[in-house]
């Protein structure tokens, strides 16, 4: 790609995506005139009414951008721990969810409601059962055979699937008719319980995490070449692996613990990176980002307008990724499906 | 001394002797042929060099310090790996596939390839005559492009000892005689080329010196056409010599 090019496909996606959150947070049930929202967004907003200024302070800023944030943040997240996770496997089918962390959130949070925590203890619990679960995948991956990648694939069916049946076991015991919905409702992924609390709580992570997959680009570049190749290159093959699992697996983590599980954009977004950008992860990782956050964006978009009762984002997320993959595999197929 | 010195390495697979007390050593310039039937222990035997197995017994040096002491990083600069062609599974650019051999030398966690390792690579590849494949996909390449592209990647590399196996494999004849002709212009600039090969006739004339390994242990070290007579060939892969094709 020359240098002109990636420039310019570096603003389209930037740009892109300010326009994007701009355009979002005009949107909604209460219609909000373009020049009020810029006048609220860029603090002039002197001449309107106390009242109706106190309004829409309240709404764009106060109810629609933590939660608009929240789904660049969420969806950038996903897609970079999904891109990061197939450079390590070398495999563009893995999703985040391969070493068990979204099944072991997703238990997490359960455990969190039929225990009755508080929100911080949901997130808490939710977190820990992600990184849990991964930390089980490994450590039975390392105690059959320390190098095998393959291994550790089958190691992630296993947490995934104690995982899944745990959670299976807590709807069971679940009180039906409080704690049951919750749980549902929580694991179809949703935006709406967003606030600026858990954005705080996220951004340090989610952007430390970002930037630190992308510094290993070239090195994950190296490793797509087989373990051995990497090594010879110069190479610490086994603690950029673990290393990146571990950003990776912090990254969809902490998002799955705000909001819920979100369908599959983790493996669909770097799909897209790559096809604008080629395989390079110095740029894949990035562009994941950038994109994954606008894709999420859109569908939250879809989920807050669609109609008058909100619809779950995961849904519109993973039905949107039906469509969206659809195209990408047409794209590719002369790439990696021969 | 310079150079590669493996000293009396062994290597065990599941109670099974792989590689039994290998010793020899070579200076830059030198261009060694590693020999014998499948089994005999000779990709073991790069694997062990390059670091990629740990030996049961013995060490190898590198200008007089064990690898076995360096970092990855340290060791690429000296050694450089080159596999037969192999796929890969994303569409990554001949250019971005090359410039990965500057990572050792280079910067390792710069988001993007500086210029001086960009321009390293351009070099590589102007050597290897490839540079109208700078744009391509490596995946998409033929077995003798892909082995020019992993060759100009060890150059960009800067290592002084290449380690080839079986570079022929997949070549057609005009590609092979290229990469012979290649080979012996880089042991004429000081590189040392270790590689296995399953040609005796061709490593006759193009090696300046054989190995000759059975059973993992080494049978025979030293100049290549005096080493690899028909009767040795013959011994080495056990059949009978066969001077004539038969009437």
């Amino acid at each position: 790609m020359t240098a002109w090019r990636e420039r310019a496909l570096w603003a389209v996606a930037l740009g892109g995506l300010l326009l994007l959150i701009v355009v979002s947070l005009g949107l909604g049930r209460y219609r909000v005139p373009l020049g009020d929202l810029v006048g609220v967004l860029v603090g002039h907003d002197g001449g309107m009414p106390e009242g109706r200024r106190a309004l829409l302070h309240s709404i764009v800023l106060g109810t629609r951008l933590p939660r608009i944030a929240g789904a660049v943040v969420v969806g950038g997240a996903l897609s970079v721990s999904g891109a990061g996770f197939q450079a390590v496997f070398r495999n563009p089918l893995v999703s985040p969810g391969l070493l068990g962390v979204l099944a072991g959130a997703g238990f997490g949070a359960a455990l969190g409601i039929v225990a009755g925590a508080s929100p911080m203890g949901m997130h808490l619990l939710s977190f820990a059962g992600g990184a849990v679960a991964v930390a089980v995948a490994v450590g039975v991956a390392r105690l059959f055979d320390a190098v095998s990648m393959l291994m550790l694939v089958f190691s992630g069916l296993v947490s995934t699937a104690l995982f899944t049946a745990l959670l299976s076991l807590l709807k069971y015991v679940a009180d039906p008719d409080r704690q049951l919905p919750d749980i549902v409702f929580w694991l179809l992924g949703s935006l709406t319980q967003v606030t600026g609390a858990d954005l705080g709580m996220m951004a340090a992570p989610v952007a430390i995490g970002i930037v630190a997959l992308t510094l290993c680009g070239r090195m994950l570049d190296a490793l797509a070449m087989g373990d051995d190749e990497a090594r010879t290159l110069g190479v610490p093959v086994g603690v950029l692996r673990y290393g990146v699992i571990a950003v990776a697996t912090v990254l969809s983590a902490v998002t799955v613990s705000v909001a819920g599980m979100i369908g599959w954009i983790g493996l669909i977004v770097p799909h897209v990176a790559r096809l604008l950008a080629g395989p390079c992860n110095a740029r894949v990782l990035p562009l994941s980002a950038c994109l994954g956050g606008a894709f999420l964006l859109v569908c939250d978009d879809l989920a807050r307008c669609v109609s008058v009762e909100e619809i779950p984002v995961g849904l519109i997320a993973d039905l949107l990724g039906v469509v969206v993959f659809l195209g990408v595999l047409r794209l590719i197929r002369r790439g990696w499906v021969e | 001394m310079t150079g590669l010195v493996v000293d009396s390495l062994s290597f065990a697979r599941g109670g099974r002797t792989v590689l039994d007390g290998v010793s020899f050593a070579m200076r830059a310039g030198e261009m060694v042929a590693l020999l014998g039937p499948n089994g005999a222990g000779k990709t073991t035997l790069l694997r062990l060099v390059l670091r990629l197995l740990r030996p049961r017994s013995g060490r190898v040096l590198l200008d007089g310090r064990a690898i076995a002491g360096m970092t990855r990083r340290v060791l690429a600069t000296h050694l450089a790996y080159v596999p037969q062609g192999h796929g890969v599974v994303f569409p990554y650019r001949v250019r971005d596939v090359v410039a990965l051999g500057r990572l050792a030398g280079g910067a390792m966690l710069a988001p993007v390839v500086p210029a001086a390792d960009r321009d390293a690579a351009e070099q590589a590849m102007a050597r290897l005559a490839i540079g109208h494949l700078a744009d391509r996909s490596y995946a998409a390449l033929s077995g003798g492009e892909r082995q020019a592209v992993l060759i100009a990647r060890a150059l960009a590399q800067g290592a002084r000892l290449l380690v080839l196996d079986e570079p022929e494999t997949g070549l057609d004849y005009g590609q092979q005689q290229r990469l012979s002709g290649l080979l012996r212009g880089l042991a004429g600039e000081g590189y040392g080329i270790l590689a296995t090969t399953h040609d005796p006739l061709r490593a006759a004339r193009n090696f300046s010196r054989a190995i000759l390994m059975r059973e993992g242990r080494l049978v025979a070290d030293g100049p290549a056409a005096e080493m690899l007579s028909a009767q040795a060939i013959a011994d080495l892969y056990g059949f009978t010599a066969v001077s004539a094709p038969p009437a």
